[in-house]
């Protein structure tokens, strides 16, 4: 066809407009499904965990240190804390992992929410530190990568800190009670993906960190 | 008969990556196993299908000096339709296709399928022809992805069939899929009867 102001303008206009309705109806159907979708996702990983729990955690949600802490209760009780902590010391981009804690700070749980690691290899993450023997459920004080633990120093309980400390690390290193908990652990890290099993084993002491600061400021 | 012709003609004989070698961004981006691949080509392909069929229904409308903005605000507004479908019902895929999805506006696929093909026949047609260069890259991305998945980490569509620790991480990275990808198109022409 050939071209006018008239006609460009028209044409254009009318599929615009067409365009933004079907944009609308369809935004209409699925805001819902996507604010529950990640409500849900969000609700499941802190159920998965963490141990029994009767309240509603999301709703009792502090920030601490950049840790997103969603408190857990029984009958009343404090039953732990489920901890959203972001990293980015990973491969590529930013690893976010819900780490949840019992009471006595025991780990008893954990979720890769998002992670861009290497498929195959840092990616297995969520699976990995789940499984024996490498598994990082049930520890309950500073983890580090075996592999960087000093030889003479493995399985010894004060190697304090580890040459794997990041700047993150050291930030908060200060403002932690470290009276608590001043063992480290080793756990032997994904093969061939050390920068991501050292960038989530970090996260997950960033999160074990905030629940002990969390605890601390509860007893206050 | 037409429609089966034009669906074996986008299938086979004009495959979008092994013989026009189109949309290569998605093709060495989301391939590193066979159902990221595949995803990504379904979610192309329900695109192409929708935008071909828009397009083909709005080209005698459209004036010729703003068709290719006009082309455009049509593909953008179906793979937003996508994304917010995606988002709402498969949260998981949504998240592992990542930035490929709003990628697929830019896919030359689409609009080189506009151009070529919907803008000059007729909804039925253009529809199929979506269909079948839909299908032809989800093929194509399916068996890159399945090859670099069989050679970097043992498994297929994550069915292990040999120990992980054998495979070579340099099929899962993205020199791989090129390596992948080459020997492919050239497997394909040799099939084919090109070479």
């Amino acid at each position: 066809m050939k071209s006018s102001l008239r006609n460009m303008v028209l044409s254009l206009g009318g599929i615009a407009v067409g365009v933004a309705a079907l944009l609308g109806a369809v935004h209409s159907l699925t805001a819902r499904p996507i604010a529950e979708a990640a409500a849900a996702q969000a609700r499941e990983a802190v159920a998965e965990v963490l141990p029994p729990f009767d309240n509603d955690p999301m709703a009792a949600a502090v920030d601490i240190d950049g840790c997103e802490v969603y408190p857990a209760t029984m009958q009343g009780a404090p039953a732990g804390a489920a901890v959203r902590v972001t990293t980015m010391d990973g491969f590529s981009g930013r690893i976010v992992v819900m780490a949840g804690f019992d009471a006595g700070g025991t780990l008893t749980g954990y979720r890769v929410l998002e992670q861009a690691e290497t498929p195959g290899l840092g990616a297995q993450a969520d699976e990995w530190f789940r499984t024996a023997p490498h598994t990082v459920l049930g520890t309950s004080s500073e983890l580090i990568v075996s592999k960087d633990a000093a030889p003479a120093a493995a399985g010894d309980a004060h190697s304090g800190a580890g040459p794997q400390q990041d700047a993150g690390d050291d930030a908060h290193s200060g403002a932690s009670p470290r009276h608590s908990a001043p063992a480290t652990e080793t756990v032997d890290g994904i093969t061939a993906a050390t920068i991501t099993s050292r960038a989530f084993l970090g996260a997950v002491n960033r999160a074990r960190r905030a629940y002990q600061q969390y605890q601390e400021s509860c007893k206050r | 008969m037409q429609a089966l012709k034009i669906i074996y003609n986008g299938l086979v004989k004009q495959n979008p990556t092994f013989v026009l070698i189109l949309g290569m961004c998605p093709t060495l981006g989301t391939t590193s196993s066979a159902l990221t691949g595949m995803s990504m080509g379904l979610a192309t392909l329900f695109v192409l299908v929708l935008s071909n069929a828009a397009i083909s229904a709005l080209a005698p409308v459209v004036p010729d000096k703003v068709r290719i903005p006009a082309y455009i605000i049509v593909i953008a507004s179906f793979v937003t339709v996508l994304q917010m479908v995606m988002q709402a019902w498969l949260p998981a895929l949504y998240a592992a296709l990542g930035i490929f999805i709003p990628l697929i506006v830019v896919n030359c696929i689409l609009l080189g399928r506009a151009e070529s093909f919907a803008s000059r026949n007729g909804v039925w047609a253009s529809l199929c022809d979506g269909l079948g260069i839909g299908l032809g890259f989800t093929l194509a991305l399916t068996a890159v992805g399945a090859v670099r998945e069989l050679l970097g980490t043992g498994a297929v569509f994550g069915l292990p069939l040999y120990p992980g620790e054998y495979g070579s991480l340099l099929f899962v990275l993205a020199p791989g899929a090129f390596i992948v990808l080459g020997l492919l198109i050239a497997l394909f022409n040799r099939l084919t009867g090109k070479a």
